[in-house]
């Protein structure tokens, strides 16, 4: 089993719950082979969100305090930024202010670099570790990937959920690139090769 | 005394106390008609997300004052214990959140309509909101989405003009209500139409109601500007 079937199948599990919503622009129609057949069997609950981030990441929370359990897919990381009022001025504050449960699960993709351009492969993982009220998730394996999916889902607070591209078929242990600040890269085939091979 | 009086009453004792608070208070005078019709109108199992200028409102929804007064002290036993202060704070009981960030709760107003419809529930979700909210991007991105699905959501927007101190002349260029019109959203103008709206539970819907705010916009701004 690889990483994508692993992402999957998990959300297949955790789709069997009626309270648990998937929804982003592809959900229904395709984005890796990470939802393939689960609009099929779960037509009400697997949406398809119009090209509106910020709506889908308050869309979220609002959905959440409603008692349900949501999954936002981002295709890649970097469209997380049109969301950031939801995921920075909102979510992570509702639950410092009153007790209360708030599994979201954001799940993004970071880009597998080379060719993918400075819009397509960046990685702001630790602008979210960094950040109060965030739990983030960076599965290496498969069977942790499935593992960390019902972990946010089932949890009672605000996931970032981040899978990187390059490991989709994967079937052992991978290696996130660790990253101390956000890198711009991409711009040029001449940055890509700076920053993926040290140039 | 009557709700509209009531509220009048508690708002004045705010102004007047105005430079005990450290947190920003934005208080509601000249703006009680929109808080009368929630009140009059608005069913407990309903949710209500509101703005920076929510007294009223949570007034309306059945919030306690003398909770929010010490909230807005900072004081343990306020509403978030202090937590938030006036202008965003969270009573999940009586379904009641606002925010500071003008607009940023259209898309969990939406979130939640979409619940309540998942779960075959009733209960209808009231996004208030200020003119200025209607210039941000998230509030059309929710409409859009309201309408597709049919989501029983109603936004009620007051209408006093300004954003801070900057007129609406300023900053649309056309009518808010036909634009929003456009989406074949319901629309109505003033408490009468909001109140219609209420009554027959109306969704999604948008109702206009013009104010005229008869106070500083935040707490003794005047002193700052």
């Amino acid at each position: 089993m690889n990483l994508q079937e692993a992402v999957r199948g998990a959300l297949a599990d955790v789709l069997e719950d009626s309270s648990v919503v998937l929804f982003s622009q592809l959900a229904r129609w395709g984005l890796g082979g990470m939802t393939s057949g689960l609009w099929e069997k779960y037509p009400s609950r697997v949406l398809t969100m119009p090209n509106s981030e910020a709506l889908m990441h308050g869309a979220a929370m609002g959905m959440a305090l409603a008692g349900m359990r949501p999954i936002v897919l981002n295709e890649r990381m970097d469209f997380l930024m049109l969301a950031m009022d939801a995921l920075v001025n909102h979510i992570p504050i509702w639950p410092m202010r009153a007790p209360m449960s708030l599994p979201i699960t954001v799940i993004a993709v970071v880009g597998k670099g080379k060719g993918q351009g400075p819009q397509h492969s960046k990685n702001f993982i630790e602008w979210f570790r960094g950040l109060d009220g965030w739990r983030v998730a960076e599965p290496s394996s498969p069977r942790a990937a499935a593992d960390e999916i019902k972990g946010a889902v089932y949890g009672d607070r605000p996931t970032l959920y981040v899978l990187h591209r390059e490991f989709f078929k994967s079937g052992g242990e991978c290696s996130p690139p660790v990253v101390d600040r956000v890198r711009i890269c991409g711009a040029s085939s001449r940055h890509e090769r700076a920053f993926y091979e040290g140039e | 005394m009557k709700f509209r009086e009531r509220l009048r009453v508690y708002e004045l004792l705010l102004q007047d106390r105005m430079r005990e608070f450290a947190c920003p208070v934005h208080l509601c005078l000249g703006q009680e008609d929109v808080p009368e019709a929630l009140h009059d109108l608005l069913r407990p199992e309903d949710w209500l997300y509101s703005t920076h200028r929510s007294h009223g409102h949570y007034i309306a929804k059945g919030g306690d004052p003398e909770q929010l007064l010490a909230e807005i002290e900072g004081r343990e036993d306020g509403i978030n214990g202090g937590f938030s202060g006036s202008q965003s704070f969270s009573d999940p009981a009586l379904r009641f959140h606002s925010t500071a960030i003008v607009g940023g709760l259209s898309g969990a107003a939406a979130g939640t309509a979409v619940a309540l419809k998942m779960q075959r529930s009733n209960a209808l979700v009231i996004c208030c909101l200020g003119d200025g909210a209607t210039e941000q991007g998230v509030f059309w991105e929710s409409l859009n989405w309201a309408v597709l699905h049919a989501l029983p959501l109603v936004w009620v927007c007051e209408n006093n003009g300004y954003s801070v101190h900057a007129p609406l002349s300023e900053r649309q260029g056309t009518p808010l209500l036909s634009r929003v019109g456009s989406f074949r959203a319901t629309v109505a103008r003033g408490a009468e139409g909001l109140r219609t709206i209420l009554r027959g539970r109306t969704a999604p819907a948008f109702g206009e109601v013009p104010c005229e705010r008869r106070c500083n916009h935040v707490s003794a701004m005047e002193d700052l500007r």
